[in-house]
């Protein structure tokens, strides 16, 4: 039994002192974290302990330059805090490797850390800015805010070794929103302040800033600074006036859009009719509703025609003819214009400053077009009749002022001695191509008043062409006066002498 | 004809020596003062090459780290220690300290130095690495960029030297400047540096002409950003 105990003793004492000498043992490798020069004068290195092997242990670091094989301690343990080693500007060079090694001891051995190479010029870290603030400017229409700062304190970029760069963040503080939470960074040059423009209102920013030099890196972000932007007031006020006029004007808009169609003097207010053409003494009413002989008998009233006024005024003619063939009608149109005193009674009639170009397609189906075309100087306008029934285009029998191939009979009781309107009438009955007039074709629909369903081409302001769709007779007859009116074939409703002139035209050779 | 040669020579000689309106001569563009037209100031040409010289540090950092990152893909520095630059006979300031103790003259001699040493080098390297396929187009470019931008710098900075003695801000004991040779980049065994050594020396030779003139700068012509 005391063997057992002085075994069990035995064995408790060496297990005790194997387990007290296991505590202690030479130093783990102690490894160097960073080394930074703040301003491209000086550099501190730091390194990271191993394991103390349970004894005290003591650290040093040893660096060799590159161009020598001489070894030095470093200069200073205690600047920079714990396990760190701080070169002065005396023992710190530029462009030149150091090589710098840490050796951990203990009273059981020695451990180096591994050899690190820096270049001075490689490690360049600044402080980050001093002093930061912000202060929030308020102009009249555009409010910003205003960061400043200082450079940290130990750059000498007076003497120009160094220069400074900065940039700026910010980002609006929101508990919940995550919207918002990213950072705006913002390059800020050299210079030492910054504005950022259009805050939102009622925001809170959070700014930092931070700096580096020449091509080195950059420093760590300033403190933040805070900055509440006001709501701004005024804004909010000018948007209400804004939305009340747009909402009155609306309202304005919609009710006279109401009023206008709903109301005839309102209509005719915003958009007045426009004056329809109207002949004077002529009902149309009664063209609409009543028979032939109550219209004419409607129309032949005392002083209308004023027919009694022909012989005071001058004769004008429409003359047409083609030169060659002047007794042939072949196929061909008639009209003949004269204009009696500024044009000579022979062919050679000058239209003062008329000149129509008057062109028959066919007899079949007769489209006639005649525009007038009113020029201030002498022209030429050609006319060009074509009849189907012949097979062949008419050729074109040219119109000109001094030597003037077409002729028309035309009496425009009306005219002045300055006017320039006259009436033409064209009607190639079948193969004559005679302009004739069927009196006995009046009864058929007139194109008069608002019916202008027949209109298919408006020339000039005097002239339609309309759509013959019984091309019996090819009646066409514009009337260039102040009261325009074309006619459809075969009814006549020429109040100005109209009559008198369809009965000058011969519907034979 | 019936001259002689003699005769011919006589006459030429004669014609240029006796019309001196024959003669051509160089007129300063800006003869006309400053209404002519603007003639750079001793700021605005420091300005210049300093702008000029940050350019060539930036495209040289590229360039390494290029190299560094592409062939040389272990952080492994070790052996940097014992490369010696072809520059490294150049005594140079290596601290802000020892450059401001410099004299104008002296610095502005160790600039060109420099610059003068990197002439054949920089040129034989854009030729390496154009010839090899391993680079892409991008870096044999900024290569021959660099050495132009390099060749140009020194111009530059002759000029500023030239400007400066004129204003009398330069003594005379400049004898450097003139003498400054091409020096062949080899390593201290004799064999030519490989491209990445010379990258890596260009680099840290940049980095000093940059500072130099700064602090040149800054000495003379100390008006803005200083």
């Amino acid at each position: 039994m005391w063997r057992d105990a002085e075994q069990a003793l035995t064995l408790m004492w060496l297990l005790s002192w194997i387990s007290h000498s296991m505590c202690h043992s030479s130093p783990g490798r102690p490894r160097i974290t960073r080394c930074r020069s703040p301003e491209k004068e000086t550099f501190t290195c730091w390194w990271e302990p191993g394991s103390t092997g349970g004894l005290p242990t003591s650290y040093q670091l040893y660096y060799r330059k590159e161009s020598s094989l001489e070894v030095f301690e470093c200069p200073d343990y205690h600047k920079a805090g714990n396990n760190s080693c701080y070169f002065d500007k005396r023992h710190t060079s530029i462009w030149i490797i150091y090589n710098i090694t840490v050796v951990a001891s203990n009273a059981l051995g020695k451990a180096y850390s591994e050899s690190v190479e820096v270049d001075v010029m490689d490690i360049v870290q600044p402080h980050p800015p001093e002093n930061v603030n912000v202060t929030f400017m308020q102009t009249t229409n555009s409010p910003y805010f205003l960061v400043q700062w200082q450079p940290p304190h130990d750059a000498d970029t007076r003497s120009g070794w160094v220069t400074i760069k900065y940039e700026v963040r910010l980002k609006i503080e929101n508990s919940g929103n995550e919207e918002d939470s990213n950072w705006e960074s913002y390059s800020a040059g050299k210079q030492l302040e910054f504005s950022i423009y259009s805050p939102q209102p009622g925001a809170n920013y959070i700014v930092q800033v931070r700096c580096k030099l020449d091509q080195g890196l950059w420093s760590e972000w300033s403190p933040s600074a805070f900055i509440q932007i006001p709501d701004n007031m005024s804004d909010t006020q000018n948007a209400f006036m804004i939305i009340a006029v747009t909402l009155m004007v609306i309202i304005f808009l919609l009710t006279a859009g109401v009023l206008t169609v709903k109301m005839k003097p309102v209509k005719h207010f915003f958009l007045p009719p426009v004056p329809e053409p109207k002949i004077s003494g002529l009902d149309t009413q009664l063209l609409k509703s009543g028979k032939a002989e109550d219209i004419f008998s409607a129309l032949i009233t005392p002083g209308y025609p004023q027919i009694a006024q022909r012989s005071d005024h001058q004769v004008e003619y429409l003359v047409v003819s083609d030169y060659d063939e002047e007794m042939d009608f072949n196929g061909k149109a008639h009209l003949e214009f004269q204009k009696g005193e500024n044009c000579l009674t022979d062919t050679a009639q000058k239209v003062s400053q008329n000149s129509i170009q008057i062109t028959l397609n066919s007899s079949q189906d007769v489209r006639t077009t005649l525009s007038e075309h009113v020029y201030s100087g002498a022209v030429s306008s050609q006319l060009s009749a074509t009849s189907g029934v012949l097979g062949e285009p008419q050729e074109l029998l040219p119109l000109d002022c001094n030597g003037l191939p077409v002729k028309a009979q035309d009496q425009n009781t009306q005219m002045s001695s300055g006017s320039k309107c006259e009436h033409v009438s064209i009607n190639p009955a079948g193969l004559m191509g005679y302009v004739e007039v069927d009196e006995e074709k009046r009864d058929q629909t007139p194109l008069v008043g608002e019916d202008y369903s027949m209109v298919t081409d408006v020339i000039s302001d005097k002239i339609l062409v309309l759509q013959d769709s019984i091309p019996k007779q090819g009646h066409k007859e514009v009337k260039c006066d102040k009261t325009f009116k074309a006619e459809e074939t075969g009814v006549v409703f020429e109040p100005l002498g109209y009559l008198e002139t369809l009965t000058t035209f011969s519907s034979g050779s | 004809f019936g001259l002689s040669l003699p005769a011919v020579a006589v006459l030429l000689v004669a014609l240029l020596c006796l019309d001196p309106h024959c003669r051509v001569g160089s007129a300063p563009i800006c003869a006309h003062g400053p209404s002519g037209c603007h003639i750079p100031s001793l700021a605005d040409l420091f300005d210049r090459v300093i702008q000029h010289s940050a350019r060539m540090h930036s495209l040289s950092n590229d360039l390494h780290s290029e190299f560094e990152q592409y062939f040389l893909p272990s952080k492994n520095h070790i052996g940097k220690i014992y490369r010696k630059c072809h520059t490294s006979n150049i005594l140079t300031p290596n601290g802000k300290d020892n450059a401001q103790k410099l004299a104008r003259e002296e610095l502005t001699e160790v600039i060109l130095k420099l610059l003068m040493a990197w002439r054949d080098p920089l040129f034989q390297l854009h030729q390496s690495m154009a010839h090899q396929q391993d680079f892409n187009s991008f870096s044999s470019n900024k290569a021959l960029e660099m050495g132009d931008m390099a060749h140009e710098l020194r111009k530059g900075v002759e000029k500023v030297a030239e400007k400066m003695r004129v204003l009398g801000m330069l003594g005379n004991s400049v004898t450097g400047l003139s003498a400054a040779e091409a020096m062949l980049p080899l390593s201290d065994s004799g064999e030519a540096m490989s491209d990445y050594e010379l990258l890596y020396c260009f680099r840290r030779d940049s980095n000093k002409v940059q500072n130099y003139l700064k602090i040149l700068k800054c000495r003379i012509v100390p008006e803005h950003d200083c």
